[in-house]
């Protein structure tokens, strides 16, 4: 996946203090999606500035240092991708992180998105943990440094509502990941076999199971590049290597991040 | 209650599984078309959970062949798919499934279904 371009080349962010009190532009023009994003970040300690409309978050934004944008992707007058890269074309003193939200997300819009600026994405509905690890994860210190390259814009997997699911049983979330290793491992060189044959349901297929085995963790790139790819062969189109790569990518990097998860277990 | 889960995912299947014992009901696992059938015939279970999409034939023809199936007809099917396809829950539902949910799908949401589903078929 592509390196989110505004990233980098802008080296005057300070570090910035966990804890801190963030303020935040949030553009969203749902009244009840509004109130419920500033209801969760002042919760968290947050202020917040809401607009309704692309336009008016651009005029914000050019108006106030904000440590954060909180963008909806589907906002009335203008398009998100839009709004996200006329914001990263305000001269600021300071970085400040775009998150968007969205309840459309594809492998293609993941990397539109890392195209138009956007740092990090977080899927509808909000839920106050995810929207917490983002917020830690793009003010830290860590992604305040350009040369520091994240590999995704993907929100966390969240350990907490993973145990959560099932049912506290920490022996129980070891075996399917366990399972998940392995079933992944298969089920990739099963994908490689359909490609290099060409052979369309068996791609199909593989990609089918992958989706499922990877939405038992987490709804993000991978599950979206899987879902895509079991689309396009099951519609006829050929596979294109790349997206093959992307999925191979994405795989390897839900492992090494569920495999962080399972050292952290005891503490959770 | 006697629960067959048919499903091809096997991290589904251990989570689900495990969480349904540890509740204190039965549980048979099918992991393809053709076991979902055998175990349903002979285990009959108080309710079957049917991945529409496993290997060897399809869930569609499972649920077909237990509907007609004097023995198992009354069994009810809580279908699951992870299909984008929107006509997939009136097709199911045609077929004879008492229930259709769409994959990724939460523990407590699946469990809620299953009981409400065998709790009409148990023994007065």
């Amino acid at each position: 996946m592509a390196v989110p371009s505004a990233a980098a080349g802008k080296d005057s962010r300070a570090p910035q203090r966990p804890e801190r009190p963030l303020d935040v532009l949030l553009a969203e023009d749902c009244a009840l999606n509004a109130l419920v994003g500033s209801t969760l970040l002042e919760q968290l300690g947050h202020d917040v500035t809401h607009v309704s409309r692309g336009y008016d978050a651009v005029r914000a934004f050019e108006c106030e240092a904000f440590d954060i944008v909180l963008l909806d992707l589907e906002l009335p007058d203008m398009p998100g991708l839009e709004v996200a890269q006329r914001i990263r074309a305000v001269p600021s003193r300071k970085y400040a992180p775009i998150l968007a939200v969205s309840a459309f997300v594809s492998p293609e819009r993941i990397e539109a998105m890392s195209a138009h600026g956007i740092d990090g994405y977080i899927e509808k509905p909000l839920r106050t943990a995810t929207l917490r690890v983002m917020l830690a994860r793009l003010m830290s210190p860590e992604a305040a440094n350009p040369a520091s390259l994240r590999p995704s814009l993907d929100p966390p997997v969240d350990g907490e509502a993973l145990l959560q699911e099932v049912g506290g049983d920490r022996e129980l979330l070891c075996r399917m990941l366990q399972l998940f290793r392995e079933q992944t491992a298969k089920l990739v060189v099963e994908l490689g076999v359909g490609i290099r044959s060409k052979d369309a349901q068996r791609i199909g297929a593989a990609a089918h199971a992958l989706k499922g085995v990877i939405g038992n963790f987490k709804l993000g790139g991978a599950y979206h590049s899987a879902a895509h790819l079991e689309q396009s062969s099951r519609s006829g189109q050929a596979v294109v290597p790349a997206e093959y790569d992307r999925l191979i990518t994405e795989i390897g990097a839900l492992r090494r991040e569920l495999n962080a998860l399972e050292g952290s277990l005891e503490r959770l | 209650m006697k629960v067959l889960l048919a499903d091809d995912d096997r991290v589904f299947v251990e989570h689900v599984s495990t969480r349904l014992r540890e509740k204190g009901h039965t549980v048979t696992v099918a992991v393809d078309a053709m076991q979902a059938f055998m175990f349903a015939m002979k285990n009959l279970p108080d309710v079957i959970m049917l991945d529409i999409n496993m290997p060897g034939g399809t869930g569609s023809d499972v649920l077909k062949k237990l509907k007609l199936s004097a023995k198992t007809s009354h069994i009810p099917v809580v279908v699951v798919s992870s299909e984008q396809d929107p006509a997939l829950d009136a097709h199911v539902q045609k077929l004879g499934a008492s229930r259709f949910l769409r994959k990724p799908l939460r523990f407590d949401a699946l469990y809620e279904a299953l009981e409400r589903q065998a709790v009409g078929n148990l023994p007065k």
